[in-house]
């Protein structure tokens, strides 16, 4: 003869917890895997915060992938000033998933507050 | 029928135990970058594959061994639902602390490395309810040394013991490059390595739990069978890890089998010594 057990309270909600959870993420899964079509990687750049530190300025660097596909090793040039820049920083990111953002910061001995700067993109590969 | 409700200081117990079996088994993989990747790399049909497989493997742990393994079919997918909310909870947090959920990423990529790594802490916290309890707390549990061995209940289970041992490695590059580098004696050295070194545990070296959860052979082509079973599961297990974490990519049929063989080695030990240590 058996054992049939009844769930408590607790065990009801996470078990209800469970059930939610999984379904919406299936579902999620299960909807992007229909309708979502693939679009290449494309990453715009742009910046916003510049900061004044004891020996140099940080600029705040954000990259938004806004394709569906991820980028890994992406390699960024930022340049202080237009045609030939007063000086470059570069930086790394390991990977950027697709419609996702990175930040971080580039640094120059120059402040660069009243001059152009310009962001470009050096390359990236695909995983 | 006798209807039993656990009061609520035991759920937490039990919950409790399962928790610190979650983190035993898949803090490595919580803190392993390729595992984050894997969940943006791997693609929403990948993810439900997987999602799926371990619901599955989960439900048939809980079945055979699980704390109330009296329960019917249905019981043990809704017990693997409950530990899979759990699992979600305790992955997010993790994440969370760690870093790895933050703002500015998309819902696909945090749903990905959410399902990537709740997996592992389910099946672990599955585990920590059904084998960390003393004694007196969970009586119903285990093994009982009258059991009849079943063989879908010893697939189920070299499964688990699989997966278990093999996900702490299978997503690293480190596979990929023993694979590449090593030569075909030295992998054709490996599978035999795995395959006696499971074979010992399973049959020859007294392992804790080997007289009660293994059939006992009653002839060499039973231990030849035992033996060819456990190593089949095991690569397969590899096969699927491995196309899950993407390594088959742009790889040669040689590259495939060669990496089958490296991960099978974690996975034969999981499969033997592992699923032994879930058993006992």
């Amino acid at each position: 003869m058996g054992t049939h057990y009844k769930r408590n309270w607790l065990e009801k909600i996470v078990l209800l917890l469970g059930i939610f959870l999984v379904c919406t993420t299936l579902g999620i899964l299960g909807y992007d895997a229909l309708t979502e079509e693939d679009s290449p990687t494309n990453i715009v750049l742009s910046y916003d915060i510049i900061e004044r530190k004891d020996q140099h300025y940080a600029v705040h660097i954000i990259a938004k992938n806004n394709g569906s596909e991820t980028a890994q090793d992406i390699l960024i040039e930022v340049g202080l000033g237009k045609d030939r820049p007063l000086e470059t920083a570069r930086l790394q990111f390991p990977y950027l998933p697709g419609k996702s953002t990175v930040n971080g910061w580039a640094i120059f001995t120059r402040d660069p507050s009243n001059v152009p700067l310009t962001l470009k993109i050096l390359g990236y590969s695909v995983p | 029928m006798e209807v039993r409700k656990d009061p609520i200081g035991k759920t937490l117990k039990e919950y409790g135990r399962g928790i610190v079996g979650g983190l035993l088994f898949s803090l490595p993989m919580l803190y392993t970058m390729e595992l984050w990747w894997t969940g943006f790399i791997a693609g929403p049909p990948r993810l439900m594959v997987y999602l799926l497989v371990g619901l599955f493997l989960l439900a048939g742990y809980n079945h055979f061994v699980g704390l109330r393994r009296d329960h019917s079919i249905p019981e043990s997918i809704l017990e693997s639902l409950e530990e899979m909310g759990l699992g979600f909870l305790i992955t997010i947090l993790v994440l969370w602390l760690i870093g790895q959920l933050k703002p500015g990423m998309s819902l696909d990529e945090v749903i990905g490395k959410i399902v990537v790594e709740s997996l592992t802490v389910a099946i672990g916290i599955s585990i920590g309810k059904a084998q960390l309890g003393s004694n007196g707390q969970d009586e119903e549990s285990n093994y009982k040394l009258d059991d009849k061995i079943n063989f879908w209940e010893q697939l189920a289970m070299t499964f688990c013991g699989a997966v278990i041992v093999a996900a702490n490695v299978a997503p690293t590059e480190e596979i990929v490059v023993i694979a590449l580098m090593s030569s075909n004696i030295k992998l054709l050295l490996i599978a035999f390595f795995s395959i006696g070194l499971g074979g010992a545990i399973l049959y020859y070296s007294n392992f804790k739990g080997s007289h009660q959860s293994v059939a006992k052979p009653e002839s060499k082509a039973d231990v030849f069978s035992g033996i060819v079973i456990m190593y089949a599961v095991s690569l397969v297990t590899s096969a699927f890890m491995l196309w899950f974490f993407g390594r088959f990519e742009g790889l040669s049929l040689h590259g495939i089998a060669a990496e089958m063989v490296v991960l099978g080695f974690p996975s034969a030990l999981g499969a033997s010594a592992g699923r032994l240590l879930l058993q006992s």
